[in-house]
């Protein structure tokens, strides 16, 4: 099933979260208004929804309470870029201004802050405690995972194991959680909602990786952002501990990614990083998360939610932005 | 960088000179504890990110939820949670004070407080709790976002939203342990104003206008200010036709 498909499928589920987002992203400050309309206008996939409405609903009766989910999973997504532009000092978001560039930081702060409590408080309609005590556990580790990759900035000594660590923390989680929320609110078995929360998990991971990949080969103006933005930052990803790895390039690739590097290091770095092949094995491994999020579907018995998530794991592996 | 150097009593307070008693000493060397535990990582340690929590929040919402006769354990969870989660707000509001290679770590100090605030509410299982706190943060940040962005604001203003500010978690606490209970609010927007007037506050670096400069230099109002606005509020003759019990057991004496 192709993306499209699916989410022609979802099409007035997903107007009813934008309708939720709509509402309860709104303020009555109007300028936490704007800046909140700003993060909602940028749009992005709504993959975290989507993931929440397919486990939570497909083949079963309407429930507002999945569309309350899926909302307020993106609300914290939306919470998170807002406060990760400032920590990033990012001007650009997918090819906008960020509240950060527009409003400067104090505002992203408030704004970040605001959603989060309105996702709460919209998570706090669904009568159901276990989605708090996942939920909250879950955003704990995603802060932890976003304070160790601050601590790991060129730290060329971490491995891969630190890097998968990192990303199952700050993306994959998230994700996971969207699989594993939806369906326990639209009233899945627990086996199915215990392999729904391992496919999320493998499909976050796979999300992840190609998001680290088009930081090297997407185009800066469709991803909209600088490529290399996250080895200028010194936020060491997967394509690049891979390269460092590489005999012949570990030591000059360490030697010119550091602190208060010029950007014609950088420049040279990038070039390093996609001339050295570790893209390619980078894709395998991204590749192979998506095969493992397929074997893991093998338990849920819904034949629909199981071809919906396939199309959708395609298209993450697939989509150029 | 280090918050509430000094706790400034005032309010209900006021005239309490005998120190904490010994329960509510007890209870906030507890709360305290749990509340660094929580807020503790490691690499924040070792790049000085430095948080406290404020004893005059613990103060207040101690004497609301002692009040109600909520329960040692939850009134400990509970004032774990909302110190926490002031102080994940707070410290959002010096971001522009710190260094560019801290500024990202400050960002995620207070996510990380919030995230354990919402974790012991999670665990706690209060939906209601839970959703007037968020109704609170949502209050306090459209009050911050005037006083950032807002045109330079008259002193009655700024007032009332550095209240907000201030006042917003402690007045959720009421609503949701003394429902309808016009007394324990007047109670908490007195103690708050005082609190602020007296500099107990924290500086907000952003405010506009002639407050602006006084409070970068650590003063919220001059002399002259600060009369006037006790004469609006009656602050300091202010009393309460049935004082809330809480409030006496939390004074130790009156």
């Amino acid at each position: 099933m192709e993306f499209h498909d699916i989410y022609l499928l979802y099409r007035r589920e997903l107007e009813r979260v934008e309708q939720l987002l709509d509402e309860r992203a709104h303020a009555e400050h109007s300028d936490l208004a704007k800046a909140g309309r700003t993060l909602l206008e940028a749009g992005g996939k709504r993959i975290r929804p989507l993931f929440a409405l397919i486990c939570g609903l497909g083949e079963r009766a309407w429930s507002e309470d999945v569309a309350k989910v899926a909302a307020a999973l993106e609300m914290i997504h939306m919470a998170t870029l807002v406060h990760d532009d400032v920590i990033d000092r990012a001007d650009l978001r997918r090819g906008k201004p960020t509240v950060r560039k527009s409003y400067g930081n104090l505002a992203a702060m408030y704004t970040g802050d605001y959603l989060f409590a309105r996702a709460i408080q919209l998570l706090a309609e669904v009568d159901n405690l276990a989605v708090h005590r996942l939920m909250a556990r879950g955003i704990v580790l995603l802060c932890e995972g976003e304070i160790e990759q601050i601590e790991d900035f060129y730290n060329w000594s971490q491995g891969v194991m630190t890097y998968l660590r990192r990303i199952h923390r700050k993306t994959a989680l998230l994700i996971s959680l969207s699989c594993q929320l939806g369906a326990m609110v639209g009233g899945a078995q627990e086996r199915e909602v215990a392999a729904l929360a391992r496919f999320g998990h493998a499909a976050g991971m796979a999300f992840q990786i190609v998001d680290d990949l088009l930081d090297f080969t997407g185009a800066a103006e469709i991803v909209g952002k600088p490529v290399g933005g996250d080895l200028r930052q010194g936020n060491l990803t997967l394509p690049a501990l891979l390269a460092a790895s590489r005999p012949e390039l570990g030591q000059r690739l360490r030697a010119l990614v550091r602190e208060g590097m010029p950007d014609e290091d950088a420049e040279e770095a990038i070039r390093l990083v996609v001339a050295s092949g570790a893209l390619a094995e980078a894709e395998r491994l991204a590749e192979r998360y998506l095969e493992k999020s397929r074997h893991l579907l093998g338990a849920v018995t819904r034949e629909a939610v199981r071809e919906q998530l396939m199309g959708l794991t395609s298209f993450i592996i697939r989509r150029r932005y | 960088m280090i918050y509430y150097p000094q706790h400034t009593r005032v309010g209900p307070f006021e005239g309490d000179d005998t120190g904490l008693t010994d329960a509510r000493e007890a209870m906030f060397q507890r709360v305290t504890r749990c509340a660094k535990a929580h807020m503790d990582h490691d690499y924040l340690a070792k790049r000085k990110v430095r948080q406290a929590v404020s004893p005059f929040h613990f103060d207040l919402g101690y004497a609301i939820l002692q009040s109600a006769a909520v329960p040692e354990s939850e009134a400990e969870r509970v004032l774990t949670a909302v110190l926490l989660l002031e102080q994940g707000l707070s410290i959002h509001d010096e971001i522009d004070e710190w260094g560019a290679e801290q500024q990202g770590l400050v960002v995620l100090a207070g996510d990380y407080d919030s995230s354990k605030y919402y974790l012991i509410l999670a665990e706690l299982g209060d939906r209601q709790l839970m959703h007037e706190l968020c109704e609170a943060v949502v209050r306090i940040n459209e009050a911050k976002m005037d006083l950032l962005m807002a045109s330079p604001l008259s002193l009655d203003v700024y007032m009332e939203r550095m209240s907000t500010i201030e006042a917003e978690l402690l007045r959720a606490l009421v609503r949701h342990y003394h429902p309808n209970s016009g007394a324990w609010m007047a109670q908490v927007d007195e103690a708050v104003r005082n609190h602020i007037l007296a500099g107990g506050a924290r500086v907000r670096v952003f405010t506009r206008g002639t407050v602006s400069s006084r409070a970068r230099e650590g003063l919220l109002f001059s002399a002259k200010d600060a009369a006037r606005l006790r004469g609006t509020w009656s602050v300091f003759d202010y009393a309460l036709p049935e004082e809330p019990k809480g409030l006496q057991a939390a004074e130790g004496k009156r």
